[in-house]
C-alpha cells in the first residue's frame, strides 16, 4: 500500500477499528515509513487535544432557569407527539395537497351520498383511511408475521374484524351504495389502484379519479374491506438483526428514498427507531423494512387469520355509481386476483386522499433485538 | 460513581423535581460542555443543554435503564445539538467560518480568528483547539465531537448521522486530518503545553 492509502486508514487505525488483516498491513508499513509514523503521531496528538479539552461550566443560573422551565411542564413522559411536530413542519405541504384531493374527489363525489346515512365527520373518515391503508399492507405483504403479533397497541387493535361483518353493499336504483353500520364512520376517500381483480387486464386511468375508476369494475361486484376503528398513529415492529447498526442504516435509507425521515429513539439504548413516511409509501416501506431483519413483532393493523387474504374481489370504499352522471368511486383498493401472492408494487399506483391533519403520515416504531 | 442515579430517576418519574435537580447538578457540566463543543458559543450551549435536560425529563418514563442514565443523557444531548446544527443549515444560518473552509479560503487564520501573536502569547491551547473545532465544516465538527468528546462508537455515530460505517470512517479521518493540518500551525504552542502527544485510544 502506498502512503496516501495508508493515510486514509490512520484514523480508524488509531481507534483500533481496522480489520485485523488491514491493521497488519498498516503495522508493516509504519515500521518502514517514518513519514506515516509522523502522520499517525500528529493524528493522535490532535485527537488527544480534542479529547482533553476541559469541562466548560454552565452559568450559575443554569439550574434555576431549567427548574422553572420544568415546573411549567407536565409530568415526565409527556413529550410532544412526533406526528404533531412533523405535520407542522416538513409534511405540511403534503398534507395540504392531500386535503385538496379530498375536497375535489371526496366531497364532490361520495360524500353527499354517504353523509346523510352516516353522519360521520370528515376527521373521523380520514382516520379510517389511514387504518385501512395499513390493513391493506397487512394482508398483502406480511402474512407470515401477523400470527406472531404481540404487544398490540390499543389504537391498532381495531382491524381484526372481517370486513364482511363491517360493511354490506346495497343497490339503490343505478347506484350501488356501500352501507356501513351506524356506529362506523364512513371512509369516503382512500386510494386508487390500477389493477382490478375482476379483470386483471383492465386498468384504470388514475388521472381520471372516480370517473375512470368506474369502468374498471365490470361486474360491479363490490366488497367493503375497510376496517374501522380509532386513529392509528403508529405501527410497532420488532426486528431481530445480527447487525443492528446495519439494519438501522438500511431502514434509514429506505425511509429516505420514500420521502420519509427517521428518528432514533433515546429509549432502549438506541435500539429503537421511528420511521415517519407519507402514507402513500407505507406498503413499500413496510415491505423493505421486513428485509432488514427477521420480523418478530408486527403490530401493524391487519386482520387475523388471513381473513382478508381470501378477498379476491376489488375493494371499494365509498359509492360506486353505475353509469350515473356523477363520479361515485372515491376510493378503490384492489388486491391481486391471486390473493396468496404479494401484489407487484409497480402495478399499484395509489395516492392518499386523507384530509388535513395527521392522516397524511405513517409512523412506524421499530425495536431491534 | 453515581450509584443513586437510578433512585433519582425513579423519584423523577413520580414528579419529584428536586430529584431531577440533583441529576442536573451532577451532569450539567458535561452536558453543557458537549453542547459548547458542538456549537462553539455559550448562547447556543446554554439553550441546547437546557433542551437536552428537558427532553430527558420528558422521556424519563421510557428510560429503561439499558444504559446508564449518563450515557442516555449524553446521547440526547448529541441529538439535540445535531438537530439544531442541521436546522441552522436549513435556514442558511451558516457562520462565516463555514464559508471559509471552502477551497481557496484562507482557512487557518480566518477560521480560527487568531493572529500569530495571540496564539503564542495570550491564547490558551484549549481556546485554539475550540476555535479550530468550531471552524470545521458542520459534518466534520459533528463527527469529531461525537467521537472524541462523547466517545461514541462508530456504529452509534453512523446511526445518529444517518450514514454508513464507511462514511463514518472516512469522514472522521478527513475531519481529523483537517484539524491536524490547522492545529499544527500552532505547533509551538502545542508543544509548549504538551510535551508529549496523548496517544491513548
Amino acid at each position: 500500500m502506498r502512503c496516501h492509502e495508508i493515510n486514509e486508514l490512520l484514523s480508524a487505525y488509531f481507534d483500533g477499528l481496522l480489520d485485523p488483516s488491514v491493521q497488519n498491513t498498516v503495522d508493516l508499513h509504519l515500521e518502514e515509513c517514518a513519514a506515516c509514523r509522523t502522520e499517525l503521531e500528529d493524528l493522535a496528538m490532535v485527537a488527544g487535544l480534542v479529547r482533553n479539552l476541559p469541562l466548560v461550566e454552565p452559568p450559575v443560573e443554569f439550574g434555576k432557569e431549567l427548574r422553572s422551565k420544568l415546573e411549567n411542564l407536565k409530568s415526565p413522559g409527556s413529550s410532544p407527539g412526533l406526528l404533531k411536530k412533523l405535520v407542522s413542519g416538513r409534511w405540511s405541504t403534503l398534507v395540504a395537497l392531500a386535503a385538496s384531493f379530498l375536497l375535489v374527489f371526496g366531497i364532490a363525489g361520495a360524500w353527499p351520498a354517504l353523509s346523510p346515512r352516516l353522519g360521520a365527520s370528515k376527521q373521523e373518515a380520514g382516520v379510517q383511511s389511514q387504518v385501512a391503508d395499513r390493513a391493506t399492507y397487512g394482508y398483502k405483504n406480511a402474512p407470515e408475521a401477523r400470527d406472531e403479533s404481540v404487544n398490540r397497541e390499543k389504537t391498532l387493535s381495531v382491524n381484526n374484524v372481517a370486513p364482511e361483518e363491517k360493511f354490506t353493499e346495497v343497490v339503490q336504483g343505478d347506484r350501488m351504495i356501500a352501507k356501513l353500520p351506524d356506529a362506523v364512520p364512513s371512509r369516503p376517500v382512500q386510494t386508487q389502484n390500477l389493477k382490478t381483480a375482476a379483470d386483471p387486464s383492465s386498468t384504470v386511468d388514475s388521472g381520471g379519479g372516480g370517473v375512470a375508476a368506474r369502468g374498471a369494475l365490470p361486474g360491479g361486484h363490490l366488497l367493503m374491506a375497510a376496517p374501522a376503528g380509532g386513529p392509528a398513529e403508529r405501527v410497532f415492529l420488532g426486528i431481530k438483526a445480527d447487525d443492528i447498526g446495519a439494519a438501522m442504516r438500511q431502514i434509514s435509507d429506505v425511509a429516505r428514498i420514500h420521502g420519509g425521515s427517521v428518528e432514533v429513539s433515546q429509549e432502549m439504548d438506541g435500539k429503537e427507531m421511528t420511521v415517519t413516511i407519507p402514507d402513500s409509501q407505507f406498503d413499500k416501506v413496510m415491505a423493505e423494512i421486513g428485509k432488514a431483519g427477521k420480523v418478530t413483532i408486527n403490530n401493524s393493523p391487519a386482520p387475523e387469520d388471513n381473513k382478508m387474504s381470501a378477498v379476491a374481489a376489488p375493494t371499494v370504499t365509498g359509492v360506486y355509481s353505475k353509469g350515473g352522471a356523477e363520479p361515485g368511486i372515491t376510493s378503490l383498493q384492489v388486491p391481486e386476483a391471486d390473493s396468496g401472492k404479494q401484489p407487484v408494487d409497480k402495478k399499484v399506483q395509489e395516492y392518499s386522499l386523507a384530509p388535513a391533519g395527521e392522516q397524511g403520515i405513517s409512523s412506524i416504531r421499530i425495536r431491534f433485538e | 460513581m453515581h450509584p443513586e442515579d437510578d433512585q433519582l430517576v425513579k423519584r423523577c418519574r413520580s414528579g419529584d423535581l428536586d430529584a431531577f435537580d440533583e441529576l442536573v447538578r451532577r451532569y450539567q457540566s458535561k452536558v453543557y460542555t458537549v453542547a459548547y463543543r458542538f456549537m462553539g458559543n455559550h448562547a447556543d450551549a446554554g439553550d441546547l443543554s437546557q433542551d437536552a435536560f428537558i427532553r430527558a425529563y420528558q422521556a424519563l418514563s421510557s428510560f429503561r435503564g439499558d444504559s446508564s442514565f449518563a450515557t442516555w443523557l449524553y446521547r440526547i444531548t448529541a441529538n439535540v445539538c445535531r438537530d439544531e446544527i442541521r436546522k441552522q443549515i436549513r435556514y442558511k444560518k451558516v457562520s462565516l467560518d463555514e464559508i471559509m473552509v471552502q477551497p481557496g479560503g484562507n482557512n487557518s487564520l480566518a477560521a480560527a480568528d487568531l493572529t500569530p501573536e495571540e496564539s503564542l502569547d495570550r491564547v490558551e491551547l484549549k481556546d485554539v483547539v475550540q476555535r479550530h473545532l468550531s471552524a470545521l465544516s458542520t459534518e466534520h465538527r459533528l463527527i469529531l465531537v461525537m467521537r472524541d468528546i462523547q466517545g461514541m462508537s462508530y456504529d452509534e455515530i453512523a446511526v445518529s448521522l444517518d450514514c454508513t460505517l464507511g462514511t463514518v470512517k472516512s469522514r472522521l479521518n478527513r475531519a481529523r486530518q483537517t484539524l491536524k493540518k490547522r492545529l499544527l500551525e500552532h505547533r509551538e504552542l502545542i508543544e509548549d503545553e504538551l510535551r508529549l502527544p496523548d496517544k491513548e485510544g
